[in-house]
């Protein structure tokens, strides 16, 4: 079980607390699926996602987005129970949507990324650290129920 | 491998930390020491809690290395090859350990060029850098 210290777990909801979840999600599945485009493999009803531009653009791909984030933002609430809170959504990665459980590290990656493009100087390292590892968390709570 | 857009758009962010190379290359160790403690076992000799001279001196060396790459990006082989002996014969640092490198190093973007770090940037550089660990890794064995 992941254990977050006091100074972590402020470190992380201060911050979240001035992101914009809409757009920063679209951003992060965005970012994803240009850097890694083979993660590209699981959204072949997107439409076009043909140039960066076209899928940083796409409305399914900012929706989606925000849809995951938002999920995300729920793991902010339950870090003392990440394993809990995602277990339903681990189950449904696995038996229905059939994700590789690296692809939840990736997303998690590029999400420090774009929170270190938002905040600059603010994202010290000690706050890297303790967001690296919330998205480690969440990859694991994700990759929990696979069988 | 990369293509003259992505080639173009590693020299762009290179031109914007050429000169930078001590601080950028200390942020870079600082981070990954931080954020992945275990990568310290690497450096032992700079102790358990590298001063900033020590972190200056390093980083240094490292990012001109990353120069010497974006140089050469067309023939990354030859111009990397005695680092690759270096790290095949002598350093002998796990494989697994380039992504966290890496991760930091776009973290270090990213937040010294916020906006101006577009997907294009991320995209390109994660492919060099992840270029440059291969080859920095394939005479391992």
């Amino acid at each position: 079980m992941v254990h977050f210290s006091a100074e972590e777990k402020t470190a992380i909801t201060s911050l979240w607390g001035k992101v914009n979840v809409e757009e920063a999600g679209g951003e992060a599945l965005g970012r994803l699926l240009v850097v890694y485009p083979w993660t590209q493999r699981f959204f072949d009803n997107f439409g076009n996602l043909s140039s960066a531009s076209a899928i940083m653009g796409n409305p399914k791909v900012k929706a989606h987005g925000k849809k995951v984030l938002t999920s995300f933002g729920d793991a902010i609430k339950n870090m003392d129970n990440l394993k809990g809170a995602f277990a339903k959504l681990s189950e449904l990665h696995c038996d229905k949507l059939h994700v590789d459980p690296e692809n939840f590290r990736l997303l998690g990656n590029v999400l420090v990324i774009i929170l270190a493009s938002h905040f600059g100087k603010e994202f010290t390292p000690g706050v890297q650290a303790a967001w690296q590892k919330l998205v480690a968390g969440v990859a694991t709570a994700l990759a929990h129920k696979y069988h | 491998m990369l293509s003259a857009q992505e080639r173009a758009r590693v020299a762009q962010v290179w031109d914007l930390i050429a000169g930078h190379e001590a601080s950028f290359g200390a942020e870079l160790l600082l981070r990954l020491f931080t954020v992945y403690p275990s990568t310290k076992s690497y450096f032992k000799h700079l102790g358990f809690c590298p001063d900033e001279t020590q972190l200056l001196t390093h980083g240094q060396r490292m990012l001109e290395a990353v120069g010497v790459a974006v140089q050469h990006m067309d023939n990354l082989r030859a111009a990397l090859s005695p680092l690759a002996d270096l790290h095949a014969q002598v350093l002998r640092v796990d494989p697994s350990n380039f992504p966290l490198l890496i991760q930091c190093f776009q973290v270090v973007l990213a937040s010294h060029l916020q906006g101006e770090f577009t997907v294009e940037m991320q995209a390109a550089w994660d492919k060099f850098l992840t270029g440059v660990a291969v080859v920095l890794t394939e005479k391992y064995r």
